[in-house]
């Protein structure tokens, strides 16, 4: 069930994208699916074919929280073969929304240059809600 | 480390600041667009799929070896549209057939 089943592979990902000096604190695995709107055509043409459009369209995403920025990992595989990075410096951060539910987290990020949305499962890997609701906490000021 | 109201780092003065490095040129950069590459460092940047160093993801092609960016939907619109296909052919003929 879960994507990860070693907490520690996701964090060494950030390994090569980190300052001098920069420390990892918290990361989470999470993922963005296509809008309801796309999801709920494809599973009433075709079940099967539906689920496989929204898993090829589904994007996954780690994101990390250092001392000194928020970083979002965008992978692909097993092996986490980045395609984009994308970091917020925590000093100027724009502004976002985080909430954490039953089962989720999301973290929503409103900049218009570089957007970000993505919800992150408890059972993503293990420690994925804890490591969730405390950037949510630190990202929104909250306490944990 | 200045703190502040919802508890995260302020922007510390520039005696006590870290060192960033531009994530395309490795240059040291002390603001927002890198004074070596010229190159804003907070933008979305992606991996080259050819030689893997850092570009700018609004940039098409990479600076260092010219590889042009493919985007994955590439493969992934086509396959999609020939799995509804598939899809209903197969239920087209099982229908005929029974």
């Amino acid at each position: 069930m879960a994507r990860f089943s070693d907490p520690n592979v996701p964090a060494t990902a950030f390994t090569p994208y980190l300052e001098p000096g920069e420390q990892l604190r918290h990361w989470a695995y999470g993922v963005k699916q296509p809008s309801m709107l796309l999801i709920l055509p494809l599973y009433l043409l075709a079940i099967l074919p539906g689920a496989i459009a929204v898993a090829l369209l589904t994007k996954e995403y780690i994101v990390g929280l250092t001392d000194r920025r928020f970083i979002v990992l965008r992978f692909k595989g097993k092996n986490i073969d980045v395609q984009e990075v994308i970091d917020y410096p925590l000093n100027s951060l724009p502004p976002l929304k985080a909430s954490t539910g039953a089962l989720f987290t999301h973290i929503k990020i409103n900049d218009p240059a570089k957007p970000f949305v993505a919800k992150f499962h408890r059972l993503g890997m293990p420690g994925n809600r804890e490591h969730g609701m405390a950037m949510e906490a630190a990202l929104t000021g909250k306490t944990a | 480390m200045n703190l502040d109201e919802r508890g995260l780092p302020t922007a510390q003065p520039a005696t006590h600041q870290a060192v960033r490095l531009c994530p395309f040129c490795a240059a040291p950069a002390h603001a927002k667009f890198c004074g070596s590459c010229g190159r804003d460092t907070t933008a979305p940047r992606r991996p080259c799929q050819k030689c893997r160093r850092m570009m700018p993801s609004n940039e098409p092609a990479c600076r260092h070896c010219g590889a042009t960016y493919k985007s994955d939907m590439r493969w992934k619109v086509p396959l999609i549209i020939f799995l509804f296909l598939l899809a209903f052919v197969v239920s087209f003929i099982i229908a005929v057939v029974s």
